[in-house]
């Protein structure tokens, strides 16, 4: 069985698809969308999390690291990243949590064992599991494995994707996804680019081409103030809705700061910093209007 | 749902918010006759015309806007305050029997209503005529019938008050309200209820006369209205159907109902009623009472009434659906009971078929049937975590020793509590009667026997088990770091629990952190558990308390108790600082719970429910972002996956961390603010600082 890169398995995942779900998290992803509030999944190798104010000063991480990358400055814990590959040996002897590994390798039976245990709740409440991330299309491989043994063990799959993937992988993996969560972040490609990394052709051309191929389809939307919080970028969502009719839902998913701070413990700067959330009343009405011109619900 | 009367509602709740209840004056002029009575004879005869005294001076109280009237509150003044004090210390507290349990029960409503307090002593008097030279008997049952009386003889006094209030009232609309209060008075508890207002009026009244104890005047009295959408049913739908009564009156009075529970009992305590589940021929209870008895929590949003709605396969979604709208706007109740599991832990403990359906949750979460209980819930509480901890003074060579040897301690300690119960019945037995409550609670009318004499049909005694999930990860830790990883010694541990860790901080984390935890569905630790409640399960089988049908029956929930221990044990191997609140009932404790609530509803029905009959609680807590509308029918879903899984009872929170902390900030403006805390509800701002950041450390379920 090959093996695939992970950052958690998340159970009770109520806002992944329908149901009570269990969520994968694969690490990495093409994007790097400058208000990630999962910046510990966009890059493919591992990770270290540090929480200096959790610390409390007992020195074990000093003494595990084979490279020496931490010390103790008076009582100031100081991690020195730049020579850091994430072996992850301090944070294996951390009593207290400062010091986190993000990232693991997984095969597919041990996170289907793992899903299956919630086998229950998913029956009685239409729920399943569900590959998220990061971009579960950047270990297609892996993704299509997992997917194929979810089916097989009767589980309903949910895949969330931006969509920057071949589409022939999306092809491959579309028999055993029951429904697509796809973002959708920005319309115009320059700004995809800016904001992103990458344009939005290929992201675009997948989404006619799943909803061709009879896919079914909730549009996720992020909606970031400054960036995106304004008319033009909902009328392209309902133009978008309107030309993708595999599309059942919108979820507008309102930009939340959580990302910042992680990014921090990271040992990275947020490119996108602001704290606030886009305004509650102005988002209702936009939801409102949105469903109108469409037709199909629209959810916060 | 239907319409109902918001304007009175909402005047009559928020004067409910803090009523200063207190029935001293009951207790002062029983005591002051019952010393005047030297000259009498018998105990019995005595105490009939102390209790008549007594409830012959409480005030009527009806306050503008009340529909169902029956309360005591305010402060006796000065002079009787003094005169309380001096009557108390020569004739109440000689007498006191603060030991054992009592209250946290439902009597039998049915026979009240269906005959009412003259129906009953015509039935006493028949018997009467079967006793003459039965002297305990014919003195029983001629005490029984002073007491109805009295009671009958105090609505009447309610009558009157209205009826003046009436004379008195400028207000066209309420001088008719009362006169219809006035005449529901003269009518009822005295006589058969003859429509569902009097049907509510009279069991409310005759509630509030058993909450006068004076054998208990000292505690307050904790009675649960029962299965009201059983036994008001009839009289609902006979007004109903002949146009007497609408669904926005009827709802507005079982609102009525709720908030006067309220006024009857302080806050801290529990009391309420069960709904729903299904009824003595096996059919399902799901009726317009039933979705209007939950309502009224949410109507009200008060602490009481505690609602539990009991669940079983094949009910209607709706009702479920509609606790799950009520919790997600921030109510602590309903809880939802497992109506299948608990009438099959009854039957197995010798409830007949047709009453293993017909119980109540006493107050928390403790299971007793309705009508025949004599029942001593939560008697008493045990240290789980301190039977552990009086081991640890030595080491042990193996985990299998140690586990032998707590064992044994705590067959011990069982012993002993169970003795010390018993030893307290017999007392009662000798030293106190409760006739009026006799009147309702089978067999003792049919026997001639009070009560506390055991005249009741169940008679058993329901310890509880606190600190199991700390006593369990307690165990893991030592089983993990001393005898596997060897990176403990039993020496080196119990320095560390001396010094409350201090010193011993990274071990202490690790401890926390590094070694499994109870609650995460993880099978090894888990199973500790199981073992822990089989043991007990077994052990308590073995006891046989005096009186009839008497059994010994274990609980896991706590009350305030995870607390009131905490504070009293010292540091624990599962990481937890001295004085700090233990688990609060079957679930993880605060904060160890990782892998959200699947995984933890999971560990908790690894092990038997169904014998735990004294009462299991599963607290979840979670934060308002989870409960969205959306979201509701999936919180639906974990319960039922719960109920299926053979859980008990799970009591559900929903609140933001954000309110609470506004809470504490600003206490006066969140005076009504309810939480759910081992077993019952209580405002957050009331709560102990500790209990307060108990709660606030529970885990809430962010997703």
């Amino acid at each position: 069985m090959m093996k695939g890169r992970i950052f958690n398995i998340q159970r009770f995942c109520v806002h992944d698809g329908p149901g009570i779900r269990t969520t994968v998290f694969f690490k990495d992803c093409p994007l790097s969308c400058a208000w990630c509030h999962n910046p510990e999944s966009q890059r493919a190798r591992a990770e270290i999390f540090f929480s200096p104010e959790k610390c409390i000063g007992c020195g074990a991480c000093v003494t595990a690291c084979p490279k020496h990358l931490h010390a103790f400055s008076d009582t100031r814990h100081v991690y020195e990243r730049a020579e850091c590959d994430a072996c992850g040996a301090c944070a294996g002897v951390c009593p207290a949590g400062a010091l986190e590994k993000c990232g693991r390798e997984a095969e597919a039976g041990e996170i289907l064992a793992q899903a299956l245990r919630d086998a229950d709740f998913y029956r009685s409440s239409g729920g399943g599991i569900t590959l998220s991330g990061g971009e579960p299309m950047a270990q297609s491989e892996f993704a299509l494995e997992l997917a194929r043994g979810a089916k097989a063990a009767g589980l309903h799959v949910c895949l969330e994707t931006c969509g920057a993937c071949p589409r022939a992988e999306l092809e491959r993996i579309l028999p055993y996804v029951d429904l697509f969560l796809y973002d959708f972040k920005l319309a115009d490609g320059e700004a995809h680019r800016c904001y992103t990394g990458s344009d939005n052709a290929l992201i675009l051309e997948n989404l006619a081409f799943l909803s061709r191929a009879g896919a079914n389809m909730i549009l996720r939307c992020p909606i970031i103030p400054g960036v995106n919080f304004t008319d033009e970028h909902f009328e392209a969502i309902a133009r978008t809705v309107r030309e993708n009719p595999g599309i059942l839902k919108v979820d507008l998913e309102p930009y939340h700061p959580l990302g910042i701070d992680k990014a921090r413990r990271l040992g990275r700067a947020a490119p996108y910093d602001k704290q606030d959330p886009p305004e509650k009343g102005r988002l209702r009405e936009y939801a409102k209007r949105l469903e109108q011109a469409t037709g199909i619900p629209v959810s916060l | 749902m239907f319409a109902y009367d918001i304007q009175r509602i909402e005047k009559l709740r928020s004067a409910a918010v803090e009523p200063a209840i207190c029935y001293d004056a009951f207790y002062l002029a029983f005591f002051e006759r019952w010393g005047q009575n030297v000259a009498i004879e018998t105990v019995w005869a005595r105490y009939a015309d102390a209790y008549a005294c007594g409830l012959d001076a409480v005030e009527p109280v009806i306050d503008e806007g009340e529909l169902i009237v029956g309360k005591s509150i305010g402060k006796l003044p000065d002079a009787a305050a003094e005169r309380w004090e001096t009557v108390r210390r020569q004739q109440a507290d000689p007498l006191d029997v603060r030991f054992g349990q009592d209250s946290h029960m439902a009597i039998d409503y049915e026979l009240l209503l269906n005959e009412g307090t003259e129906g009953v002593v015509s039935r006493i008097e028949q018997k009467l005529k079967g006793c003459a030279g039965d002297e305990a008997k014919t003195d029983f049952y001629k005490t029984c019938i002073a007491c109805l009386k009295a009671a009958a003889a105090f609505s009447d006094r309610y009558a009157d008050h209205a009826e003046k209030l009436a004379r008195a009232a400028e207000d066209e609309k309420r001088r008719s309200e009362l006169k219809r209060i006035a005449e529901a008075c003269r009518r009822v508890p005295r006589y058969p209820a003859g429509s569902f207002y009097e049907a509510v009026q009279s069991v409310h009244f005759i509630t509030f006369c058993l909450s006068m104890n004076p054998y208990r005047y000292f505690g307050m009295q904790q009675f649960q209205l029962g299965r009201p959408d059983r036994y008001l049913y009839p009289f609902y739908r006979a007004d109903r159907d002949a146009g007497r009564l609408s669904d926005r009156d009827a709802r507005t009075l079982m609102d009525c109902l709720a908030i006067q529970i309220n006024n009857r009992v302080p806050h801290g305590l529990s009391s309420g009623y069960m709904l729903g589940g299904r009824d003595k021929d096996g059919r399902i209870v799901a009726n317009e009472l039933t979705r209007m008895g939950m309502q009224a929590v949410d109507d009200i949003r008060l602490v009481y009434p505690s609602v539990g709605l009991c669940w079983t396969e094949g009910m209607p979604g709706e009702l479920l659906e509609q606790a799950c709208a009520i919790l997600s706007h921030g109510r602590s109740h309903p809880a939802v009971f497992n109506d299948d599991v608990i009438s099959a832990g009854l039957k197995a403990y010798g409830v007949p078929e047709k009453d293993a359906r017909d119980y109540i949750h006493s107050t928390c979460v403790e299971i007793t049937p309705i009508a025949a209980s004599n029942v001593w819930v939560a008697s008493p509480y045990t240290n789980m975590l301190q039977l552990l901890l009086d081991l640890l003074d030595r080491d042990w060579p193996s985990f299998d020793s140690l586990i032998q040897a707590l064992f044994g301690h705590l067959d011990e300690s069982i012993r002993r509590n169970f003795e010390t119960q018993n030893r307290y019945r017999a007392l009662r037995a000798e030293r106190t009667i409760n006739p009026l409550l006799s009147c309702f609670v089978n067999d003792c009318l049919e026997q001639g026997v009070d009560i506390e004499q055991g005249g009741a049909r169940f008679n058993w005694i329901m310890p509880s088990f606190v600190g199991m999930a700390n006593l369990v990860d307690s165990l893991e830790v030592i089983r993990t770091l001393i005898f596997e990883k060897r990176l403990l010694t039993f020496e080196s541990l119990r320095e560390m629990l001396k010094s409350d860790f201090d010193g011993f901080e990274a071990m202490r984390l690790k401890m926390l952190n590094a070694v499994d935890k109870y609650g995460n569905d993880i099978d090894r630790v888990d199973s500790l558990f199981g073992m822990m409640v089989d043991h007990i399960v077994a052990q308590c089988r073995q006891y046989t308390p005096v009186f009839e049908n008497a059994r010994l029956i274990p609980s896991v929930f706590c009350w305030v108790m995870h607390e009131y221990f905490g504070r009293r044990t010292g540091a624990s191997p599962d990481g937890r600082r001295a004085g700090f609140p233990l688990g609060d009932g079957s679930g993880p404790c605060q904060g160890r719970e990782k892998n959200g609530p699947t995984a933890s509803i999971l560990s908790c029905t690894k092990w038997q429910h169904k014998e735990l009959i004294g009462g299991v609680a599963l607290n979840m807590k979670f934060s308002k972002s989870t409960f969205t509308a959306d979201s509701c029918a999936k919180v639906a879903a974990l319960i039922e996956t719960y109920m299926r899984r053979g859980g008990f009872e799970i009591q559900i929170n929903v609140v933001d961390r954000e309110t609470l902390l506004k809470a504490q900030a600003e206490p006066e403006n969140y005076r009504d603010l309810v939480v759910r805390i081992g077993g019952y509800s209580d405002y957050f701002v009331k709560l102990s600082p500790e209990m307060q950041a108990e709660v606030l450390l529970r885990t809430a379920h962010e997703a």
